[in-house]
């Protein structure tokens, strides 16, 4: 009786402990990934992101004759959760670095509707109406904007840019303009510019 | 031994009972599906819907896609908006070309179903399927008959065409006789020479209404005037514009149209034409003058009207490469003011100076910063009197510490400051008399205001992420005192609690709430008044409150009877804002953007509204 009984209680834990460790056999060998240290997952290598320039908005295939309230630019990420960053130029001179209008970051979009594509909505300032323009939008991964000229180079791995032409009287003539015929340095004093109006509307 | 071997049993049991509750604690996590999960802290629109606000006509409700949505009758609002379609350069259908889709709070046009026509299946059905509507292909050939010609100073044998540069302007549709401001594109075509020799130009157009304007190119400009037309409609296939100088199109009263122009100084270089005084669109010839007094015809053709109404302006203008010279402009009155003597001027000055920090100068010394600035003509100094028909302008960029150097023509100005982005300060217009050469004439720009808001969902989360873009209002600038510039542009995003804050110049703009895509929520469109003075330099905008979507999804395709769709095009939805209750204002105010998003690769696309914007 006195054997009996260890014997009985005995069995009924080894019962339970076989079952247990074929149920973690089990459930080790399903969730086998673990068996081994974990290796980081290969990370691609960091692609620049592409505008999709058919989608641009306004067309950059006429000259524009009104000038828009935003500029709508579908940009193409390799990796949609990237941030980018963006400037706006408005005759860009890259003698002087001038024509930095305005720059930013785009994070990501969690659950954009249209994939790796972002779009980005940029209002730009009207520039004067007295002549021609050229209006640029670049985005990159990195842009260094402590210098304009910096801003207008995007860092590696690049970037891309879009350009329009802007000319109320639809007069390509001028375009692209420095400074309206006078040399910088001459006229702005030390680092300054001139630009002259009086052109035909 | 048996209590032993019993307790080896036990602890034998108990470590396998460890082992297996480890095993399932690391077995658990570790077997989880890798799953991108979205960092996103902005708030999602998800079931239940209880706490949303109603819509004007229907609560919000659980929709199939698990989203708080205000459902309405014919998947479209219940106000009158207009759908702007860009159709991307990628296209095989109207590859660059802009669509408008009007409709009413009923749907109609757009959403109205076409009527059958017996033996022809229609894949695109509204609400579902948007189709845009037919391509023209529009040729324009400006032809010049001998007797014309003979009339200006260069024969031409009957029928001959000459190049031109033609430009269409979109007016409306059969709905509406004029679009009010949308972001529709100038449209260009130039002339080439055609199959049989003509010179015409060929352009692909959108069906529907449009001023054609016939620019005769150089160096024709001197000798033929431009044309402008704005019937028929462009409702076909092929569509033909034919101006015809002699024939169907006659040259204005010549005599009534020869200006006599003098200039002491000599006329060398220098042209006149006529201009439209609304549109500032050129409506002669351009002629270059020589001589000190000089008498030309300044050719018009089907421009009578204008003249009548007192719409016009003659322009007497230096060469373009001449600087610190103005430029004559002078109405016309009943058809006169074509004597035109175009003053003598003192010489001009050098004006210098600095855009700098406001306040005192300590020990003389100014804080510059970069801008850019424009001197326009209010009037002018002449050898007699002061003159506002005299008229000059010039842009400048001052050097990184904000010093500038220019010359003018002695006068009055207005001088608009647009301190560099990032500086803080606000774009501002103030009056310069320079009536002698100028060494430090300083501009001093208030700080732009500090413009403070938050954004919450009607069922009382806060908004964050959220992008907030401020754009001109320039319909109403327009309006407003001419000494406040339109303010420039605008952005930021909202913080975890919903708040906002950036810095805009004083003026009327459109501020947008964009809820972060994907979010489930619409964009709303406020257009406040910010103020600005040396004083105040901080507003607070009322709670911006963002309401469960309307939404309307399509298929978008192009006319053809397969009906491809279109893909990878932005489409755009504006509204005209609704006058509030007790508003006065009359005059119409400009559509707003309401929402807008880019049609996937079936042609599909979603877009999610807020109310009629206010």
């Amino acid at each position: 009786m006195v054997a009996m009984a260890p014997a009985r209680s005995c069995r009924i834990p080894r019962v339970v402990a076989t079952i247990a460790a074929l149920a973690v056999g089990c459930v080790l060998v399903d969730g086998c990934v673990v068996a081994d240290p974990p290796t980081p997952l290969p990370t691609l290598p960091e692609m620049r992101p592409t505008i999709i320039r058919a989608s641009v908005v306004p067309s950059t295939t006429s000259v524009l004759g009104r000038w828009p309230r935003q500029f709508i630019v579908p940009v193409e990420l390799s990796d949609p959760l990237a941030e980018i960053s963006w400037a706006t130029f408005v005759d860009y001179n890259p003698v002087t670095g001038e024509g930095l209008i305005q720059n930013d970051v785009s994070r990501y979009e969690p659950s954009s509707t249209k994939g790796r594509i972002r779009t980005l909505e940029l209002p730009i300032a009207m520039p004067s109406l007295d002549r021609c323009h050229v209006v640029e939008v670049v985005v990159a991964l990195r842009l260094n904007t402590s210098d304009t000229r910096n801003a207008h180079t995007p860092e590696p791995p690049g970037g891309d840019s879009v350009s329009w032409f802007f000319s109320p009287s639809g007069d390509l003539s001028g375009c692209p303009v420095l400074d309206a015929g006078l040399q910088p340095l001459v006229d702005g004093g030390e680092d300054g510019a001139v630009e002259a109006g009086g052109a035909e509307r | 031994m048996i209590r032993r071997g019993g307790a080896r049993q036990t602890r034998v049991s108990r470590v396998a009972g460890l082992l297996a509750f480890g095993g399932v604690i690391v077995a658990v996590p570790s077997c989880d599906p890798i799953e991108p999960r979205p960092l996103v802290k902005a708030p999602m629109n998800t079931c239940p819907c209880d706490d949303y606000e109603p819509g004007p006509t229907a609560p919000a409700r659980c929709s199939s896609r698990d989203r708080c949505e205000i459902l309405t009758g014919g998947g479209h609002p219940e106000f009158p908006f207009w759908i702007v379609v860009h159709v991307p350069d990628s296209s095989i259908f109207a590859p660059g070309l802009t669509y408008v889709l009007y409709s009413d709070a009923q749907g109609n046009p757009a959403f109205k179903e076409p009527e059958a026509s017996s033996g022809v299946i229609t894949r695109c059905r509204p609400p579902s399927c948007l189709q845009l509507g037919d391509l023209a292909s529009a040729s324009g050939a400006y032809i010049v008959f001998n007797e014309a010609s003979k009339i200006v100073g260069y024969p031409l044998p009957d029928e001959t065409s000459i190049p031109v540069r033609v430009i269409y302007e979109q007016l409306g549709n059969e709905q509406q006789e004029t679009f009010p401001a949308l972001p529709l594109d100038v449209l260009f075509a130039s002339s080439r020479i055609g199959s049989k020799g003509a010179i015409e130009s060929v352009r692909a157009v959108p069906f529907g209404r449009y001023r054609r304007i016939f620019y005769p190119q150089p160096p024709f400009d001197e000798l033929f005037p431009p044309v402008t037309i704005d019937e028929p409609a462009i409702d076909a296939n092929y569509s033909i514009d034919q101006i015809t100088l002699g024939l169907g199109t006659a040259l204005d009263d010549v005599a009534l149209r020869t200006a006599h122009i003098t200039r002491e100084a000599g006329l060398d270089g220098w042209r006149a034409w006529l201009v439209d005084r609304t549109s500032q669109r050129r409506i002669s010839v351009i002629r270059t003058l020589s001589g000190t007094e000089v008498d030309v015809p300044l050719y018009t053709a089907g421009m009578q009207p204008a003249f009548d109404e007192d719409e016009v302006e003659a322009v007497v203008a230096p060469p373009e490469s001449w600087t610190a010279v103005p430029r004559y402009v002078t109405p016309l009155f009943s058809g006169s003011g074509l004597n035109i003597a175009v003053p003598s001027i003192p010489p001009p000055v050098s004006v210098a100076g600095v855009v700098a920090e406001p306040g005192e100068a300590e020990d003389g010394v100014l804080f510059g910063y970069p801008a850019r600035v424009t001197f326009e003509s209010e009037s002018l100094a002449t050898n007699a009197d002061s003159s506002r028909l005299l008229h000059y302008s010039t842009t400048l960029n001052t050097d990184n510490r904000g010093r500038f150097a220019t010359v003018l023509p002695p006068g009055t100005y207005a001088a608009t400051v647009e301190p560099a982005e990032g500086t803080g300060y606000a774009k501002r217009r103030e009056l310069v008399v320079v009536d002698r050469a100028l060494t430090a004439l300083t501009f001093q720009p208030p700080p732009r205001t500090l413009v403070k808001g938050r954004a919450v969902l009607t069922d009382g989360r806060a908004l964050s992420e959220a992008d907030v873009v401020a754009t001109p209002n320039m319909a109403a600038s327009l309006r407003a005192n001419p000494f406040v510039p339109p303010p420039r542009p605008g952005r930021t995003r909202t913080g975890d609690d919903g708040r906002f804050e950036l810095e805009l110049d004083p003026g009327s703009h459109i501020l947008t709430v964009i809820p972060k895509a994907g979010t489930g929520f619409p964009r709303v469109v406020i257009r406040p008044d910010i103020p600005g003075s040396l004083t105040a330099q901080e507003t607070q905008l009322p709670e911006i409150r963002v309401p469960a979507p309307t939404r309307m999804a399509f298929t978008l395709r192009d006319p053809s009877l397969t009906a491809n769709p279109i893909a990878n095009a932005i489409v755009r939805i504006f509204a005209q804002p609704a006058v509030p209750a007790g508003a006065t204002s009359t005059v119409p105010s400009d559509p707003v953007e309401i929402g807008s998003a880019m049609t996937g690769p079936d042609g599909s696309v979603e877009i999610l509204l807020a109310q009629e914007p206010r």
